[in-house]
């Protein structure tokens, strides 16, 4: 199981990696911002799920999720945000997130959203 | 300018949402006059800001002493308060503002973009945005310590 993190704040990192270890999730590959995720998900292409962030520098979790999905990769993406407006969770999903996450969130309801999407990204 | 003011309660609401859920740390409302001002106070303190652009134009800021914003730090990475660096701190305050600025974003009419947070620390800060109109304080208590919420209205035609 490798995951893909994009997520700029080092503190939302280390809490969501802590989520993840916890799931058993040993392979963590983490991008200060979009663009860097992108450039990892070109040169590595083989994650299994892909959490990303949407206000980062250079590119968006929102860019990053069209790009992604340019290339034609199905991997399962889950956005981690305090956009939390009806509107954007929307723009989100028509640009082919499969799960979202809004910030604030305590860490069972980060074990639960991760438990969800995982089983999905195993598949 | 028509200044449309955001309820307090709904602030406090807000907050106290964010710090039980990433901080599971209590806060509650203080006496406003502990907090007003609290940058001209001679303590090492930060303050975390988003602005917000778009049919409401402003910005949400946290003023908080270091001391809280390590005990916020070492709660949201659950790490004792000796293992936080000045780093982990100012990440903290920085997430913390841009969800405070966020929980706010979304209980504003129209549509708005949410800028990076930035974060300034310091002994006796003074902090300015430009083109401000009107500042709204709300004042909280987490820890037995005061820490203040500023949203800025910006004039949207400067």
């Amino acid at each position: 199981m490798k995951v893909l993190l994009a997520e700029d704040s080092g503190v939302m990192r280390k809490i969501i990696m802590r989520g993840l270890h916890s799931l058993w999730v040993e392979e963590v590959v983490e991008a200060a911002d979009g663009a860097i995720a992108l450039d990892l998900f070109e040169k590595h292409g083989d994650f299994n799920l892909v959490l990303t962030d949407w206000n980062m520098p250079n590119m968006t979790g929102l860019e990053l999720v069209k790009a992604i999905r340019a290339t034609g990769s199905k991997v399962p993406i889950m956005m981690i945000t305090t956009e939390a407006e009806k509107a954007r969770v929307v723009e989100a999903i028509q640009a082919g997130i499969n799960d979202y996450l809004v910030k604030p969130f305590d860490q069972p309801m980060l074990q639960e959203k991760l438990d969800r999407v995982l089983p999905k990204a195993k598949s | 300018m028509d200044i449309q003011p955001i309820a307090p309660d709904n602030v406090v609401e807000l907050v106290q949402a964010i710090f039980d859920n990433m901080l599971q740390m209590p806060c509650e409302p203080a006496n406003e006059q502990t907090t007003d001002n609290t940058a001209t106070q001679p303590i090492d303190r930060l303050i975390g800001c988003v602005q917000i652009q778009g049919d409401w134009v402003g910005a949400v800021e946290i003023n908080t002493p270091l001391d809280l914003g390590r005990k916020a730090a070492a709660a949201m990475l659950m790490v004792p308060e000796a293992d936080v660096s000045m780093e982990d701190i100012q990440d903290t305050i920085a997430e913390l503002s841009n969800m405070v600025g966020g929980s706010i974003k979304a209980i504003l009419p129209g549509q708005s973009t949410l800028s990076l947070p930035s974060v300034a620390s310091g002994t006796g800060l003074d902090f300015k945005l430009a083109h401000v109109v009107h500042t709204q304080s709300v004042a909280l208590q987490s820890q037995g310590t005061d820490f203040s919420i500023n949203i800025r209205h910006l004039n949207p035609q400067p």
